[in-house]
C-alpha cells in the first residue's frame, strides 16, 4: 500500500515538472451524419510512441503536447479514419466529425489503427461501440449486447433459464450493470433468455473484468457500462423490426437542429398475446406472458461549455395466470426503471466535469389468490444517486480522474400482506436503508514510451440507517439513525509495458468492496431473489484480484491475440443455510451464512477484425470455489457455475454485399449440482437425502446458432432500407439439461415404488424470422 | 400458508409445459447408507404409546419393494427414553405379535401397508405404557446399535392449542359441485411461539398429512385467525377423484382431523422435510432436512393432540 502511495505522489510531482511549453487541443468527436458523440474514439500520433488520447463517455478529448507540428490520426471502429496535420502553437478547440463506413483507400490506413487492445492499459476491458454491435450475431433477429458479452473469455453465461452472468468466478450479483449511470439490478427478461437492452438504443458498451479503475466501485467482479444513443440532431430517423418473437421501433431527431435532440425506442414480445383469442371462453382465459422495454433520451447543448442530458428506461415482464374453474388468479409483474439527469461542464480545455442525478428502481410483485383469500407480495430496491466526476488532462503524460458519489438505498425484501375473509395479515418486514458514499482519485501516467501505469485509490463507506431493530441486542434505531458504518480503502493499480509496437504485457491488482448482496436460494437467479444491504449482521463482501496478461496483434492488426491469467480471493460471501426454508415472517438475514471464495483461471482470445470473415474464438480454463463454516464444516466446494472449460466461437462472413451469415458455437462443462445419495421413508412418504454439495456435474453444454441477413439493395443509398434476418437457435437441437429432478411412482396394489431421475432441458431448436428497417429524413 | 412456493410452483408449471425431459441414471455410491429414526411421544386422547422406528436408508434408484423396506429395519438396537432422571427401555415388538386394534392404529399412523408374508414389521414401543406422559418436560432418546453407533435426541410435548370452531362452506370459485364442501377452522393462538401440524382423513380413509402440514404462528401470533383446512390427497382421491375437488370434503361423510402442537425442532423437521419434497425442480436448491437426532436422519418428536370427528353437512 505504501509503495503505491509513493508511486502516486511521484506521479503527481512529475506533472508539475513537465508543464513547460505545452499547448492543448480539445473538442468533441462526433458522427458526421447524426451528430452522436463517439465514445472511446482514438487520437494518436503515428510518429510518436505512447502519445495520444481517447474521447471520454461524452465524446470529449483533450490532448496536450509540446509546441510543434504533429500528424494526428483519429480513428474509431467502423468509421473512416481521419488524418490531420495540427500545429500546436496555442491552446485551441477542434471539433471533428467522422463518417461511418470505410472507403477502399482508407483500408490501408485503417490497418495500422486498431491496436488499442495492445496499447491501452485497461486490461480485461472490452469495448463494443455501435458499429461493432451491429456486426454481432443476431438471435431471433435482434442483436443482444449482454448475450454477446457472454461469448467472450472470462464471462460465463448461466444455463438457460437464468438471467445472471458470471465473471471470473464471481457470483451474478458481483457485476455492476449501468445504463447511462443508472444501475440495472436485473438485466434479463424471460429469465435471462433476452436482456433488457434494446441494441437499437445503445451507442457504446464497455465491459471491464480485470483491474477495475478507481472510478468504479460497489461490485467485486465486473462493470458493464452502457451508454444510450443521444439521438440524431441533424435529421429525423427511425429504425425497427418486426419479428416472430418480438418487435421494436426507435424514433430519433433534432429538437433544435445541431443543438438538441431526442431518442425514443420501444420493444415488446407478443407470442402469448397471439394465443389470447384461442384461450377465450376456456378455463385459462386471460393467462398471458409478455415483456416490454422503453428507452427515452433527450439532450440540450446550452452553450459550448454546458450540456444537459436526460435518460429514462422502463421495462417490465408481465406474467398473468387465470384459472376460472378454481377462481384462482395471479399477476406477476417485475422489472427495472431508471431516470438520469446529467450536466456536463467544461471548466477549461483540460478540465471536464459531469454531474449526474439518478434514480433507479427494481421491483417484483405478486398479487393473487382464490376467492376470499388474497395475498400480495412486494420486493424491491430504490436508489437515489448523486455523483460528480471530473476528467483532468493536465499534460501529455497524465490523465487524472477524480470524483465523489452518494447513493441512498432503500431495500424492501418480501413484504407480504394477505387477507382471508375479514382478517388481514402482514409480515410487517421493514424496509432497510443505507447510504453508500465513495471518493476516488486515479491517474493514468505514461511514464515513458513503453510504460504506462494506472494508479488509483477509491475509498468507500456504507452506513446502515434505521428504522431497524437489532437482531442481536434488540436495540431499536429510529428513522435515519445510523446503525453501523463500514468503510473500505480500495487501492487499484495496473501497468502496461510495450514489448514491441504490436505486443504488450499487462499486470494489475485491485481491491474492491461490495455493500449490496443478492442472495439466491436456487441454482438460477430468479426475479424474486432478494437484494439485501450490509447491516449489523451482514458485513460487506470484499475481494482482491491479481491479473497478468500478454497481448499481441498479428499481420497489421488483422488478428488480435490475448492470454490473461487471474487469481481472486473473495471475502464475506453470503449464502443461505443449507436447511433453509423460505419463511416470509422472518427477517431473511437470520438464514444467512458467511464464508469465503477463491477463483483462478486462464483466458485465451483470438480475434479476426478485418476481411470478409471476422469473428473470434475464446477459451477459458477456470475454477471457482466456496467455503462456509456452517455448510459441511467449511469444505471447499465448487460454486454451481464453476465451469472448468468454456469455449466460444463466433464467425461473421460477408458473402457478398447482399448476404451475410453468422454462426456461434458454444461449449461448456456442465454445471455442478448436489446429487441425491439415497432415500428414506417417514410416515407414508418417501423423501431423499443428498450427497456433498455440488459434487456432481451435468453433462456438457453445447449448441450452435446460425443466422442469415439478407439486404435486398445494399448499394442504393435511399432514405429507406430494409433487411431480412432468418435465424435458428440451437440448430442441432441439443437438449442441454437445465436441471435435474427426482420422481417417485407408487403402485398402490403391490406397494412397489419406482424412483427415477429426469434431466429437463428448456430450449430446443427455435427458428425465427424478422424484417428490419431504417429510415432517415 | 406456503405462499412462496405455491407461486413458484405455478411458474415452474408454466415453464415445464415447454420443456423436454429425459430419464437418466445417476451414479450413487452404494456403500454409503444413513440411519433413519422415526419416533414420537404423544399426549392426547387415544394416543399411541411412545414408539421409535429405526431403519437404514434406501438406495435410491430403481424399484423399491415392500419387502426391501422390511429388510432395512434395524431390530438389534437398544432403545431407551429418559424422563425426569428415570430410564425406560423400549422393547422391540413386531406387528404379528400385537393385538389387532393396536396393530391397525400403528399401521395407520406409520402409514405402512405391509404384506406380512414378505417380512414382519417391528417397532420399539413402550407397549406397557410405563413412561409418564406430561407436557413441557424433556424426553431424551438414546439408541445404541450393534455396530457401535450411538444416536441421541431430545424433545418436549408442548401445551395444546385446540381448534375453537369448525364450519363447512361451499367450495370456492365456479365449482358448483354441491356434493363437496370446504372446511374452515378458527383458532386462538396464544402469544409466543407456537407450532402446529394437522392430518386429515375422509370417510374410510387413513389419516394423512397434506403436502404442507405444519405452520408456525409468525403471521398471527396472539390473534384469533381462521383459515381453510385442506384435506390431504388420499390414494382413493388419486384413483377416482376429480382434481378440481382435491382439498375438499364429501358431504355426508364422517371425517377426522388430527390437530397437533409440536416444538420448534419438531417443526423444523417437518418444515424442511416437506419443503424439500415439494421443491424438486429448477428453481430450487436442495434442502438438508433438519433432523433432531444426532447421528441419523429423522425425528424424535413430541405431540400434544386432539382428534376431531366431524360430520360434513348435506347442505
Amino acid at each position: 500500500m505504501r509503495f503505491l502511495l509513493l508511486l502516486f505522489i511521484s506521479g503527481i510531482a512529475h506533472i508539475g515538472w513537465s508543464q513547460s511549453e505545452d499547448f492543448t487541443l480539445s473538442g468533441y468527436i462526433r458522427d458526421a451524419d447524426s451528430g452522436e458523440e463517439l465514445v472511446g474514439a482514438n487520437l494518436y500520433l503515428p510518429s510518436e510512441d505512447n502519445k495520444g488520447t481517447v474521447t471520454n463517455a461524452y465524446g470529449f478529448y483533450s490532448l496536450t503536447l509540446e509546441e510543434g507540428s504533429y500528424k494526428i490520426r483519429i480513428s474509431y471502429a467502423g468509421y473512416s479514419t481521419k488524418e490531420l496535420e495540427i500545429e500546436f502553437s496555442r491552446d485551441s478547440t477542434l471539433n471533428l466529425q467522422l463518417t461511418s463506413g470505410l472507403t477502399m483507400e482508407e483500408v490501408v490506413v485503417d490497418a495500422e489503427a486498431g491496436d488499442e487492445n495492445v496499447s491501452s492499459t485497461k486490461m480485461g476491458t472490452i469495448q463494443l461501440p455501435v458499429e461493432d454491435i451491429k456486426k454481432l450475431p443476431a438471435l431471433m433477429g435482434e442483436v443482444d449486447v449482454l448475450k454477446s458479452l457472454q461469448l467472450l473469455p472470462g464471462v460465463l453465461s448461466a444455463t438457460e433459464g437464468t438471467s445472471g452472468f458470471f465473471v471470473r468466478g464471481g457470483a451474478a450479483d458481483q457485476n455492476l450493470v449501468l445504463l447511462d449511470d443508472a444501475t440495472i439490478y436485473n438485466p434479463g427478461h424471460l429469465l435471462g433468455f433476452f436482456s433488457v437492452f434494446n441494441a437499437d438504443a445503445i451507442k457504446n458498451t464497455t465491459l471491464i473484468k480485470g483491474s477495475l479503475p478507481a472510478r468504479y466501485g460497489g461490485r467485486l467482479s465486473s462493470v458493464v457500462d452502457i451508454q444510450m444513443k443521444e439521438g440524431n440532431n441533424k435529421q429525423w430517423a427511425a429504425q425497427g423490426g418486426i419479428g416472430l418473437v418480438s418487435s421494436r421501433l426507435s424514433v430519433e431527431g433534432p429538437i433544435v437542429k445541431d443543438k438538441s435532440s431526442f431518442f425514443l425506442s420501444g420493444r415488446r414480445t407478443y407470442i402469448l398475446d397471439l394465443a389470447q383469442p384461442f384461450l377465450k371462453g376456456g378455463n385459462f382465459e386471460g393467462t398471458n406472458y409478455y415483456f416490454y422495454d422503453i428507452n427515452a433520451k433527450m439532450n440540450y447543448r446550452i452553450s459550448d461549455r454546458d450540456r444537459l442530458y436526460f435518460s429514462g428506461y422502463f421495462g417490465r415482464d408481465i406474467f398473468r395466470f387465470r384459472s376460472s374453474s378454481q377462481d384462482f388468479s395471479f399477476d406477476l409483474p417485475y422489472g427495472n426503471s431508471a431516470a438520469t439527469l446529467r450536466w456536463n461542464h467544461l471548466f477549461s480545455d483540460k478540465l471536464f466535469m459531469n454531474v449526474s442525478a439518478i434514480y433507479n428502481n427494481y421491483e417484483f410483485q405478486f398479487e393473487g389468490g382464490q376467492e376470499s383469500f388474497q395475498a400480495a407480495l412486494y420486493s424491491g430496491i430504490d436508489d437515489y444517486n448523486l455523483k460528480v466526476d471530473w476528467d483532468y488532462y493536465p499534460s501529455t503524460n497524465h490523465f487524472i480522474r477524480f470524483g465523489v458519489s452518494f447513493i441512498h438505498h432503500q431495500l424492501q425484501p418480501q413484504l407480504i400482506t394477505a387477507t382471508t375473509g375479514e382478517v388481514n395479515f402482514s409480515n410487517d418486514l421493514l424496509t432497510k436503508y443505507g447510504n453508500e458514499y465513495a471518493v476516488y482519485l486515479q491517474d493514468e501516467w505514461k511514464v515513458n514510451a513503453r510504460l504506462t501505469m494506472q494508479l488509483g485509490l477509491r475509498t468507500s463507506f456504507f452506513t446502515q440507517l434505521g428504522p431497524y431493530a437489532s437482531l442481536a441486542s434488540g436495540q431499536e434505531y429510529g428513522d435515519s439513525e445510523p446503525v453501523i458504518t463500514y468503510w473500505t480503502p480500495e487501492p487499484r493499480a495496473s501497468v502496461r509495458y510495450n514489448l514491441t509496437s504490436a505486443s504488450s504485457l499487462k499486470a494489475g491488482i485491485a481491491y474492491t468492496a461490495q455493500y449490496l448482496h443478492l442472495v439466491s436460494n436456487s441454482t438460477s437467479t430468479l426475479p424474486i431473489d432478494i437484494w439485501v444491504p450490509s447491516t449489523e449482521r451482514v458485513a460487506p463482501q470484499r475481494g482482491i484480484q491479481y491479473a497478468l496478461g500478454y497481448f499481441r496483434n498479428f499481420l497489421s492488426n488483422r488478428y488480435e491475440f490475448s492470454a490473461e491469467v487471474y487469481y481472486r480471493d473473495l471475502y464475506n460471501q453470503v449464502d443461505y443455510r443449507d436447511d433453509y426454508v423460505n419463511n416470509p415472517s422472518n427477517d431473511v438475514e437470520l438464514d444467512f451464512v458467511f464464508g469465503d471464495g477463491r477463483a483462478y483461471g486462464l483466458e485465451l482470445l483470438l480475434k479476426k477484425n478485418k476481411g470478409d470473415l471476422t469473428g473470434w474464438m475464446s477459451y477459458t480454463l477456470s475454477r471457482t470455489e466456496r467455503s462456509f463454516e456452517e455448510i459441511e464444516g467449511g469444505r471447499w466446494y465448487p460454486a454451481f457455475y464453476d465451469r472448468p472449460h468454456d469455449f466460444s466461437f463466433v464467425g461473421m462472413y460477408q458473402i457478398n454485399p447482399k448476404w451475410n451469415v453468422n454462426g456461434t458455437f458454444v461449449f461448456g462443462t456442465g454445471n455442478t449440482y448436489t446429487p441425491v445419495a439415497g432415500a428414506y421413508r417417514i410416515e407414508d412418504r418417501i423423501n431423499v437425502y443428498y450427497g456433498p454439495r455440488n459434487s456432481a456435474r451435468l453433462i456438457p453444454y453445447h449448441r450452435f446458432d446460425f443466422s442469415i441477413t439478407y439486404t435486398p439493395k445494399p448499394e442504393v443509398k435511399k432514405r429507406f432500407s430494409s433487411t431480412w434476418n432468418f435465424s435458428i437457435y440451437n440448430i442441432y437441437s441439443r437438449m442441454n439439461p437445465t436441471f435435474i429432478y427426482n420422481a417417485f411412482d407408487t403402485d398402490r396394489e403391490t406397494g412397489i415404488v419406482e424412483s427415477k431421475a429426469y434431466r429437463v432441458s428448456l430450449f430446443p431448436i427455435i427458428p425465427s424470422i424478422s424484417w428490419n428497417f431504417k429510415w432517415n429524413q | 400458508m406456503k405462499l412462496s412456493h405455491s407461486y413458484l410452483f405455478l411458474l415452474v408449471g408454466a415453464f415445464l409445459f415447454f420443456a423436454c425431459e429425459e430419464e437418466f441414471i445417476p451414479e450413487i455410491d452404494p456403500d454409503e447408507q444413513e440411519l433413519i429414526v422415526e419416533g414420537f411421544i404423544e399426549k392426547g386422547e387415544g394416543a399411541l404409546p411412545p414408539y421409535v422406528l429405526i431403519s437404514k436408508s434406501i438406495p435410491f434408484f430403481g424399484s423399491i419393494q415392500p419387502s426391501d423396506i422390511a429388510e432395512l429395519q434395524i431390530r438389534d438396537a437398544e432403545v431407551k427414553v429418559t424422563f425426569e432422571g428415570n430410564e425406560y427401555e423400549l422393547p422391540l415388538v413386531c406387528l404379528s405379535e400385537l393385538p389387532e386394534e393396536v396393530r391397525n392404529q400403528i399401521i395407520e399412523e406409520v402409514g405402512v401397508l405391509p404384506d406380512l408374508e414378505d417380512g414382519d414389521f417391528c417397532v420399539y414401543i413402550d407397549i406397557l405404557r410405563n413412561i409418564p406422559i406430561q407436557s413441557m418436560k424433556p424426553y431424551s432418546l438414546f439408541v445404541a446399535l450393534e455396530s457401535g453407533d450411538i444416536l441421541e435426541a431430545k424433545t418436549i410435548i408442548p401445551n395444546h392449542v385446540p381448534i375453537d370452531s369448525f364450519r363447512f362452506t361451499s367450495p370456492p370459485g365456479e365449482n358448483e359441485n354441491d356434493t363437496m364442501a370446504r372446511l374452515l377452522i378458527t383458532v386462538t393462538d396464544p402469544p409466543g411461539p407456537n407450532y402446529y401440524r394437522y392430518l386429515t382423513a375422509g370417510q374410510d380413509e387413513v389419516l394423512q398429512a397434506s403436502f404442507a402440514s405444519v405452520t408456525d404462528d409468525g403471521f398471527f401470533d396472539g390473534e384469533t385467525f381462521d383459515f381453510p383446512l385442506q384435506k390431504a390427497v388420499s390414494p382413493q382421491d388419486l384413483e377416482n377423484g376429480n382434481p378440481e375437488n382435491f382439498g375438499l370434503y364429501r358431504r355426508g361423510d364422517t371425517v377426522r382431523i388430527r390437530w397437533l402442537n409440536i416444538d420448534k425442532d419438531h417443526f423444523a423437521f417437518w418444515n424442511t422435510f416437506e419443503f424439500n419434497l415439494n421443491n424438486q425442480g429448477p428453481f430450487s436448491s436442495y434442502t438438508r432436512v433438519s433432523s433432531n437426532v444426532s447421528g441419523a436422519i429423522g425425528i424424535w418428536g413430541g405431540y400434544s393432540s386432539s382428534l376431531y370427528k366431524l360430520e360434513v353437512p348435506k347442505e
